[in-house]
């Protein structure tokens, strides 16, 4: 009984200390577009229509210019866990299957966060995610990600 | 031939002016406007049966063992502007000696979001896999199953689906809440092996939840032509020149979390022939561990009463390595009831063991 109250304490410690680090790790991910837009707000199944090109227009607004972070990069392991579902893998097969059809091609890639604000504030139509830290008036957040 | 020079001396300045023209009206760098990209598949099959399966030799699988359906491929896209595009795949494979030859190409026309115009040499849209059955690492097994892909021509072939047609098709596009919906309608012409499938004309319809689950139905008919195969007797040839072909395929697909599933199910008549009165089915079961994935499958091939009957049993697992690396091993059990199925005339074991090895990757 003992060693189970100890072994649940344990188990609780290690849970908070992780949520802690990785809330230190990486506060939360945005959806940002190109202020000219005109778009104020996202439902994540859009974002999700629009980053498998399933969806080419922002919803009321231009034409849609996607743009992803490299993998790698922390941003891009929670966008694509939280709202695509997909892994690095799952995502490779299912743009081999776009790209080698004749369909699609998957989004633009940049390096990290402050490229992705340089791309997104600059091109008309711009979409794409980062760090929520990272986003300031250049571009305007659509949808927050937890 | 003089002309033909003549012609070929004025083309010159002509393409490299056009060539100038538009290099200099296009981006400063011409690759932001073409893409390119590639996929290669290796492939070994044995059997435990003299005769072969799924092809002749020179194409199918038999126990001396073959790297037949090995293949290598080049995609190039470019886009003209953006609403207009060119496609295009260069494939050479095992079982055609790599003769290098144009997969599929085709002009792309974006009407609106939602429509789209496509004319060319366009991969046939039916069958959940089939406009990009020949890219290995895009899904589980080492081949699509054969009961509803395999090419292999009448009497014994299923079929179902066909590898490209030259004509023209009409896309639309639609996003609705989770849902996406799609259709596509096609018409043109089947060049065959010793025959054609003329004015064929056809639909598919497609309805893709959150890109979880993917229901596909398709139906198409057309004439055949020329039949002139001489894998069939002439009487036969003769019964098939003329005679519609319809087939009709219906199908889901689903990924959710680690579960990944797979169902068609095709029907298939060739005018009155008795032959070919074909109904066949496949279901896929498969589970991702981590970089692994076991699956089964298990395919049925029924070509009408007192026809041929045959199953097969699959049990594989696939094996992520790399990010754009896939390797494969399958074990097979084919059962023929009645007849030859997909193996070549001949009287085959009614119990067949297979076992299949293979790579793929995308580059």
């Amino acid at each position: 009984m003992r060693t189970t109250k100890y072994f649940t304490r344990r188990v609780l410690f290690t849970l908070v200390v992780a949520m802690l680090a990785s809330g230190v790790a990486l506060a939360e991910v945005v959806v940002v577009v190109n202020p000219g837009s005109g778009v104020s707000s996202l439902s994540k199944g859009d974002v999700k229509k629009l980053f498998l090109g399933k969806m080419k227009s922002l919803p009321g607004g231009p034409k849609a210019v996607v743009v992803e972070q490299a993998p790698g990069s922390p941003a891009r392991d929670v966008f694509n866990a939280k709202v695509l579902k997909k892994n690095d893998k799952k995502l490779k097969a299912y743009w081999s299957k776009m790209i080698f059809s004749g369909k699609g091609k998957p989004p633009e890639q940049v390096a990290n966060d402050a490229e992705v604000k340089a791309f997104v504030s600059s091109t008309p139509g711009g979409i794409g995610y980062m760090d929520g830290s990272a986003a300031d008036d250049s571009v305007t957040v659509v949808l927050t990600i937890p | 031939m003089t002309t033909n020079t003549n012609n070929v001396k004025r083309a010159i300045p002509v393409a490299m002016g056009l060539a100038l023209t538009s290099s200099m009206a296009l981006a400063e760098d011409w690759t932001d406007r073409v893409e390119l990209g590639g996929f290669a598949s290796a492939n070994f099959h044995v059997t435990d049966e003299a005769q072969s399966f799924n092809g002749p030799e020179n194409v199918g699988y038999d126990k001396q063992g073959s790297f037949n359906g090995t293949r290598y491929a080049l995609n190039i896209r470019s886009f003209v502007n953006d609403r207009l595009s060119f496609s295009g795949q260069v494939l050479a494979a095992k079982e055609e000696d790599y003769a290098v030859h144009m997969n599929w190409f085709f002009g792309s026309l974006a009407v609106n979001d939602n429509l789209e115009l496509r004319g060319g040499l366009i991969k046939f849209p039916v069958g959940l896999v089939n406009e990009y059955v020949d890219v290995g690492y895009s899904y589980l097994w080492l081949r699509a199953p054969a009961v509803i892909y395999s090419e292999l021509g009448p009497p014994n072939g299923p079929q179902l689906v066909r590898e490209a047609y030259t004509g023209g098709s009409l896309l639309w596009n639609q996003s609705v809440g989770d849902w996406t919906l799609g259709a596509d309608v096609f018409g043109g012409e089947v060049a065959l092996e010793g025959a054609s499938v003329r004015k064929t004309l056809g639909v598919t319809l497609r309805a893709d939840w959150s890109d979880t689950v993917q229901f596909q139905f398709s139906t198409y008919e057309g004439t055949m032509m020329g039949v002139d195969n001489a894998s069939l007797d002439a009487d036969m040839a003769k019964m098939m020149e003329g005679s519609e072909h319809r087939a009709t395929l219906v199908g889901v697909k689903a990924d959710w979390n680690d579960v990944i599933f797979y169902a068609e199910k095709g029907h298939v008549t060739m005018g009155d022939m008795k032959a070919m009165k074909g109904s066949n089915w496949y279901a896929t079961l498969g589970y991702r561990l981590g970089d692994f994935t076991p699956h089964f499958t298990y395919q049925s091939l029924d070509q009408g009463e007192g026809e041929d009957k045959q199953t097969t049993s699959t049990v594989g697992l696939r094996w992520d390595a790399m990010s754009n690396i896939a390797f494969k091993a399958e074990f097979s059990r084919i059962k023929t009831d009645a007849g030859v199925g997909l193996f070549q005339q001949g009287s085959p074991a009614s119990s067949v063991n297979m076992v299949g090895l293979g790579a793929d990757l995308v580059f």
